[in-house]
C-alpha cells in the first residue's frame, strides 16, 4: 500500500493534467518548488516563471487569448497571491476562463480581523472577481475541487476562478489509487457550447430584421469566443447590413471592409454615434451592454431600437439593454440558423438599406480623411496617429499579431491601423487596466511559436511590467515593442487641459528613453522621432532576430477627438460639478457627438441656465 | 459661501488630518481631487509607475516616519494593482489610508457593468481593518475622520474609502455654519491622549516581575515604529531586561543598547530562550505570537496592549496591561531593577549577537554589507533588507552598526517591497540616507520604479546582492540598472570604499557579485 502512496505535490499535478492544464505560469518562491517540480516531471505541462506574479497571471491570460485552451497561474500564498488580483480581474471583465491558484495559511482565517494579519481570508478577494472559488480542505477532494474550478471556467459566462491550496497539503501524502492515472489527456480546449436558438425566436428575429428600415449588426465578444466571424460576415454581406462592434468584438468583422463601421465611440467617432442614433433595429451578437458601449440606453443610444440580442449567457439579456426579440444559443451557430432562416423566405435586404450604409460609409471616410489630415499635419513631434499608421502599414505586410495596451494608445491604433484582421489583435479592454502589455505579449507569443508578436503600448503602461522583459530574454521570444512615448497620462491630462484650467497635476511623465531601459535588458532597441524613421527602425528590429524595442516620441498636445462619449457615460451625473463654459467648450472639440453636438450643447447650457441662481460657486474651479 | 466639490472637500479633510503626501496614479474619476491638490499646495503627488508600488511606497513613509499618508488608485483598473501593495500595509500595521474613486453611487452595489467597475470595496474588506464607500457629499469629511480613527486606534492597519464620481464631481454650498458642523477640529475626532491602564495591574506586573529572574522582553508592533512611544525604549533600558524585536519592531531601540539582543528569528531555538522565566510582551504580533508558542506554556507573560481584544487567548498570561507602552514600561522599572537582572541580560544579549553572527558568517557577503555599511555608518542611515542573505546582514546591523533605522522585509508577506519601500522612506525624511540592501530577484519586483526615482533625482542606494544563477535571470543587473539612469558601481570582492562614495547624489547602486 505504502509503495503506491503519492505526495498533495504528485496528486495536484496529475489533477491539473488530467484537466487539460498545459501551461503553468508562476513566479518562484521555495515553498512552491516541489509542486513545480512535480508539475514539471508532467512531460506534457510546462512551467513558465515570470519576474512577478502579477506578470505570471497576466500571461496565462495571454495564452489562453490565443489558444483558446485553459491555462494556469500559480503562486504563493499573502501578497503573492493578492498580486494575481489585478490579472484575474481582467480576466474576469472580458470573461477569460483562467485558473488561479495559490497556496494558502494552513489556519482558519481570523474574521474578528485581530492582531493575526496572516489569518485573513485570503480566498474572499477573489470572489467579486471570479465565477467560483474554493479552497482545497483535504487531498481526498483535489480531483474534485480542479475539475469543478475548470468546468465553471469554461461553461456559460466563460471566467477565472480561484482555488486556494493549504501549504500543509503538499507535503501530505494520498493513496496514488485516488488520483487520476497520469499521462494521457487532452489538453482542454475552450469549446463553445453549440447551444441552437428557439426556432420560434430566430423566426420572430428574422420577420424583425426583414421589416427594419436601418439595420444595425452590432459583433461582441462572444463572436470571438465561438468564432462566429465568417457567420456573421456571411449574414452582413449578404443582405448589406452595416456593422459596428464592441469594445470586446473588435476584429470581429474586418475594420476595412465598406460595411465596417468600426469599434464604439472611441474609436469609430461620429460614425457609430449616427449609426446607433438612426438605426431602428440592432441584432446584437454576444454583447454584453456595459459602460464602453454607453449600455445601450440614451444619451448615446436611439431609445426607438428595437434589439436582437444574441447571447449564450441568459444572465447577460434584459441587463441594460430590454430586447424585443433574446435568443439564447451559441453566436455561430443562431447566426447560421438565422442566415438560413431569412435566406428561406427568400430574404435578401431592402433597397434603403443600401442607402443607409452609403451614407454611413461617407461618414466613415469622411471621418478617415479628416483624421488623416490631422495626422499630416505639421505638429511640434511625430503625431500618435501617424506613428501609428506608418507601423500599420508593415503589421498587415507581415501578417503580425498585435498586443495592445495603453489608454490613448490603443485608440490611435485602432483609428489609423485599420486592417486588424479576425483574431489578429487582443485588447484586453474589459477593466481598461493599463500595464499588462508585456506579459500579454509573452503569453501569446508562447501560444503561436509561427507568428510573431508586436506589442503597441503607451509609455506609461509601458513600464508596468518592464522587469518581464527578462523573461522574454529568458525564454528567447522575438517579441517586438513599439512604445507611444508621449511623456503623459495623456487621456487624463486632455481633461485637465479642458475642464481643469490646465492645472496638470500628476499627468505628465518625464521624458525617458525607453530604448536606454530596453537596452538595459539585453533587447536590440532604438529610438525614433519622425514618421520616417519608423519603417527603417522596424526593418533593423525584425533583422535582430531577437526581441526589439521601438521608442517612438510622440506629441503629446494632440488627443483623439472622440472621448466625449467616454465623457458622457462615465461622468454622467457629475457634470453639475464642472463650469458650463468649460464642458461647451469640450463640447465643441470633441467630434464623436457629430451632428448631435448641439443638442447636447444646448442641453447643458439649458441646465446651466437654471442653476444661474446660484451666485459664485462656478467660479472656484477657474 | 463656497461651493467646494468633493474633491475639494475631500482634499481639505485631508490636509486637516495632517496628510502632506499622496502616492498615486491618476485616472479621470479622480479629476476633482487633483484639481483641488494642485491648488492647495499643502499636498505632494508622488507618481509611481504602477499602483502596487504607490502603495508600498505609502507603507515605507508611514513606516519610517510614523505619520499616516494616503494611497490613491483609480476606480477599477487601478485599484486591482493596489490592493497587493496595501496587503503589506495589513500585514504590517501599518495605517496607510487608502483612497479610490468608484463609477456613480447609483451604479454600484451592484455594479451594472460600467466601464472598469467591479466591487472593488469588496476586494479591500479582507485586507482593511475598515472599509466604505461615501454616498454623499456631506459625509466626506465625516468618513475621513472615520477613516483616520479606524486607521490609527488599538492595533494599526490600513482603511480603505471608495467615492463615487458623482460625489467627488458635486458642488455644494457650504456655509461657515454648515462648515464648522461638518468639519471637526483636528485631534477631536479621535482620543489621542494616554492609556493609562488598570490602576492595580501596576502591583500585579511588579511583583511578577520581581520574582522573575530571567525575564525577556518581546517587542511586537504595539511598541510602534518612530516616533510613536519615544520614552518606551528609554524605559526599557532602565529596566535592563534583555531586549528582543520583530520585523514589525526592528530598529526601535537605540543601536548602542546594552539591553538589546536583536531580531527575535536569531534568538530562534537557542538555549538561552529556554531558560527565560517571564515575557514581558509588548504589542504582539504574527511573529512574536509564535516565539511565545515554542517558548512553552509554564513561562508566564505580562502582556502590555493598546487593544484589548490583542490579549492572547489559550495561554497563561500573568498579568494583562491595557495601556500604552510609555505608561506601562514606566512603572514597571523598579520591579526589575530592584531584582537584578544583570548577569542574565549579558549572557542573554551575548548568545543572541553570537547567533547573528553565526548565521550571517554562512554567506560572505553578509561580512561585506555589514563592514559597508559600518564604514558609511551614520546617525542618518535608513537601512531597508529585501530578500533572505540581506535579511541576514540588517539582523546584524540592529546590534552592530549605527543607523536611525532598520526595515527588514517579510518575504511571506509581499516580495519585492524593498525598492518601493525605501523610496516611501526616502521622501518621509529626505535628509536622511536611505540604502536599500536587496537581492537580485527582490530587486527586479519593482525595478521601474528606479526610473521616477533617478528623475527626481532622489538620493537612495542600492546595496544589490547578485546571486542568481544566469538561468533563472539572464538580464545583467548593472545593464538594468544603468539602462534606468542609476550610477552603477560593480563589487566582485566588496571592495568597501565603494559605498560611502556613492551616498550623494541621485540614485546609486554597488552590485555584489
Amino acid at each position: 500500500m505504502r509503495g503506491d502512496s503519492i505526495t498533495g505535490c504528485e496528486l495536484i499535478s496529475r489533477c491539473l493534467e488530467a484537466e487539460g492544464i498545459r501551461y503553468v505560469f508562476t513566479a518562484h518562491t521555495e515553498r512552491l518548488h516541489p509542486l513545480l517540480d512535480a508539475l514539471e516531471q508532467k512531460g506534457d505541462i510546462r512551467v513558465v516563471a515570470a519576474r512577478s506574479e502579477t506578470a505570471a497571471t497576466v500571461m496565462a491570460d495571454g495564452y489562453v487569448r490565443r489558444s483558446r485552451r485553459v491555462a494556469a497561474v500559480l503562486t504563493d500564498d499573502n501578497g503573492a497571491a493578492l498580486s494575481q488580483v489585478s490579472g484575474v480581474t481582467n480576466a474576469w471583465a472580458d470573461k477569460i476562463p483562467l485558473l488561479s491558484l495559490s497556496l494558502s495559511a494552513d489556519s482558519e482565517p481570523d474574521f474578528s480581523k485581530g492582531y493575526d494579519r496572516y489569518r485573513f481570508d485570503q480566498g474572499e478577494v477573489f470572489q467579486p472577481v471570479t465565477q467560483y472559488r474554493s479552497k482545497l480542505e483535504s487531498l481526498s477532494e483535489a480531483q474534485s475541487v480542479f475539475a469543478e474550478a475548470v468546468a465553471r471556467s469554461t461553461s456559460n459566462k466563460m471566467g477565472p476562478c480561484h482555488v486556494d491550496i493549504p501549504a500543509r497539503l503538499l507535503g501530505e501524502t494520498i493513496d496514488g489509487r485516488s488520483a487520476p492515472d497520469p499521462g494521457g489527456f487532452e489538453e482542454r480546449r475552450i469549446e463553445s457550447v453549440r447551444m441552437c436558438g428557439d426556432g420560434d425566436a430566430v423566426e420572430r428575429a428574422a420577420a424583425l430584421i426583414a421589416g427594419a428600415e436601418r439595420p444595425l449588426l452590432f459583433l461582441g465578444g462572444g463572436v470571438h469566443a465561438s468564432g462566429a466571424h465568417a457567420e456573421a460576415a456571411g449574414l452582413a454581406r449578404g443582405l448589406g447590413i452595416p456593422v459596428a462592434t464592441s469594445m470586446a468584438g473588435v476584429g470581429a468583422f474586418p475594420l476595412d471592409d465598406p460595411l465596417c463601421l468600426g469599434g464604439p465611440s472611441y474609436t469609430s467617432g461620429e460614425v457609430f454615434h449616427a449609426a446607433i442614433k438612426e438605426a431602428d433595429t440592432v441584432v446584437a451578437v454576444g454583447v454584453s451592454f456595459g459602460g464602453l458601449e454607453g449600455f445601450g440606453l440614451p444619451p448615446l443610444w436611439s431609445d426607438a431600437i428595437r434589439f436582437i440580442h444574441i447571447d449564450v449567457a441568459p444572465l447577460q439579456m434584459g441587463l441594460n439593454v430590454h430586447p424585443e426579440v433574446a435568443v439564447l444559443g451559441d453566436a455561430r451557430t443562431v447566426l447560421t440558423q438565422l442566415a438560413e432562416t431569412l435566406a428561406g423566405r427568400g430574404f435578401t435586404g431592402r433597397p434603403e438599406w443600401g442607402r443607409w450604409s452609403a451614407r454611413l460609409a461617407e461618414l466613415k471616410s469622411g471621418r478617415a480623411r479628416r483624421l488623416e489630415r490631422n495626422a499630416m499635419r505639421r505638429w511640434p513631434s511625430m503625431h500618435q496617429g501617424r506613428a501609428a499608421m506608418e507601423l500599420g502599414r508593415l503589421v498587415d505586410r507581415d501578417d503580425l499579431l498585435i498586443v495592445i495596451d495603453g489608454g490613448n494608445t490603443p485608440l490611435y491604433a485602432t483609428m489609423y491601423a485599420p486592417t486588424i484582421k479576425p483574431g489578429q489583435a487582443f485588447f484586453p479592454f474589459g477593466m481598461a487596466a493599463l500595464g499588462g502589455g508585456i506579459p500579454y505579449a509573452i503569453g501569446v507569443q508562447l501560444a503561436s511559436p509561427d507568428r510573431r508578436v508586436l506589442l503597441v503600448t503607451g509609455d506609461g503602461s509601458f513600464m508596468y511590467n518592464v522587469q518581464e522583459l527578462e523573461t522574454i530574454k529568458r525564454l528567447g521570444l522575438p517579441i517586438m515593442i513599439a512604445v507611444n512615448n508621449d511623456s503623459a497620462w495623456n487621456m487624463i491630462k486632455a481633461m485637465q487641459d479642458s475642464l481643469f484650467a490646465r492645472n496638470f497635476v500628476g499627468t505628465c511623465l518625464p521624458d525617458v528613453d525607453y530604448s536606454k531601459i530596453a537596452s538595459g535588458f539585453g533587447l536590440h532597441a532604438e529610438r525614433v522621432s519622425r514618421p520616417e524613421e519608423i519603417a527603417p527602425a522596424y526593418e533593423r528590429a525584425v533583422a535582430s532576430g531577437g526581441p526589439a524595442l521601438i521608442d517612438a516620441v510622440t506629441d503629446s498636445t494632440n488627443i483623439p477627438d472622440s472621448l466625449l462619449s467616454f465623457f458622457l457615460v462615465e461622468f454622467e451625473g457629475a457634470f453639475a460639478g464642472i463650469s458650463p463654459t468649460k464642458l461647451a467648450r469640450s463640447l465643441w472639440m470633441m467630434r464623436d457627438v457629430g451632428i448631435h453636438r448641439m443638442m447636447y450643447m444646448s442641453t447643458y447650457i439649458r441646465k446651466a441656465l437654471l442653476k444661474v441662481f446660484i451666485p459664485s460657486g462656478w467660479g472656484r474651479s477657474s | 459661501m463656497r461651493y467646494p466639490s468633493g474633491g475639494e472637500l475631500l482634499v481639505e479633510c485631508l490636509v486637516r488630518q495632517g496628510v502632506s503626501h499622496v502616492f498615486s496614479i491618476i485616472g479621470g474619476q479622480m479629476g476633482t481631487i487633483y484639481d483641488a491638490i494642485g491648488r492647495s499646495g499643502d499636498i505632494d503627488v508622488v507618481t509611481p509607475r504602477s499602483e502596487t508600488a504607490a502603495a508600498l511606497m505609502a507603507c515605507g513613509y508611514t513606516a519610517a516616519s510614523g505619520r499616516p499618508c494616503v494611497s490613491m488608485a483609480t476606480v477599477g483598473a487601478g485599484v486591482v494593482y493596489e490592493v497587493a501593495g496595501l496587503s503589506k500595509a495589513w500585514f504590517d500595521y501599518l495605517p496607510v489610508i487608502s483612497i479610490a474613486p468608484q463609477v456613480q453611487s447609483y451604479r454600484v452595489k451592484p455594479h451594472q457593468e460600467s466601464l472598469q467597475a467591479c466591487e472593488q470595496d469588496e476586494l479591500f474588506y479582507p485586507i482593511t481593518k475598515w472599509n466604505s464607500i461615501v454616498f454623499h457629499w456631506a459625509r466626506i469629511p465625516q468618513m475621513v475622520d472615520r477613516a483616520f480613527r479606524e486607521a490609527l486606534t488599538g492595533v494599526p492597519g490600513p482603511v480603505h474609502l471608495d467615492i463615487p464620481v458623482d460625489v467627488l464631481f458635486k458642488r455644494s454650498p457650504l456655509t461657515a455654519a454648515r462648515e464648522q458642523r461638518l468639519m471637526v477640529e483636528p485631534g477631536r475626532s479621535r482620543y489621542e491622549g494616554s492609556i493609562m491602564g488598570e490602576a492595580d495591574a501596576a502591583g500585579r506586573v511588579f511583583r511578577a516581575l520581581s520574582a522573575a529572574r530571567r525575564p525577556l522582553a518581546v517587542i511586537g508592533q504595539g511598541f510602534g515604529r518612530p516616533g510613536r512611544f519615544p520614552a518606551a525604549a528609554a524605559s526599557l533600558e532602565e529596566m535592563g531586561v534583555p531586549v528582543v524585536t520583530t520585523v514589525h519592531s526592528a530598529g526601535v531601540m537605540p543601536d548602542g543598547s546594552a539591553c538589546y539582543a536583536g531580531d527575535l528569528e536569531s534568538c530562534e531555538g537557542l538555549e538561552v530562550v529556554g531558560q527565560t522565566d517571564l515575557v514581558l510582551l509588548v504589542g504582539i504580533d504574527h511573529g512574536s505570537r509564535g516565539f511565545i508558542e515554542r517558548i512553552g506554556a509554564a513561562v508566564p507573560v505580562v502582556q502590555v496592549e493598546t487593544d484589548p481584544t490583542a490579549f492572547l487567548s489559550g495561554r497563561d498570561v500573568r498579568v494583562a496591561v491595557y495601556a500604552d507602552p510609555e505608561n506601562a514600561l514606566a512603572g514597571m522599572k523598579e520591579a526589575t531593577v530592584k531584582a537584578d537582572v544583570s548577569s542574565w541580560r549579558e549572557e542573554f544579549v551575548a548568545a543572541a549577537r553570537d547567533a547573528a553572527d553565526s548565521a550571517a558568517a554562512e554567506h560572505q557577503v553578509v561580512g561585506t554589507i555589514v563592514d559597508m555599511l559600518r564604514e558609511a555608518g551614520t546617525g542618518r542611515n535608513v537601512i531597508v533588507a529585501d530578500g533572505e542573505v540581506p535579511a541576514l546582514a540588517a539582523r546584524r546591523v540592529l546590534t552592530r552598526v549605527e543607523h536611525k533605522a532598520v526595515f527588514i522585509m517579510d518575504e511571506r508577506e509581499i516580495r519585492g517591497a524593498g525598492l518601493p519601500f525605501a523610496i516611501g522612506a526616502h521622501l518621509s525624511e529626505p535628509g536622511d540616507n536611505v540604502i536599500l540592501v536587496c537581492d537580485k530577484n527582490s530587486l527586479f519586483y519593482h525595478v521601474r520604479e528606479l526610473q521616477p526615482a533617478v528623475c527626481g533625482g532622489m538620493d537612495i542606494t542600492v546595496i544589490c546582492v547578485d546571486d542568481v544563477d544566469a538561468e533563472t535571470n539572464v538580464a545583467d543587473t548593472g545593464s538594468v540598472l544603468s539602462g534606468l539612469g542609476c550610477d552603477v558601481r560593480r563589487c566582485a570582492g566588496g571592495r568597501r570604499g565603494d559605498l560611502a562614495s556613492c551616498l550623494a547624489g541621485v540614485p546609486s547602486a554597488v552590485i555584489l557579485q
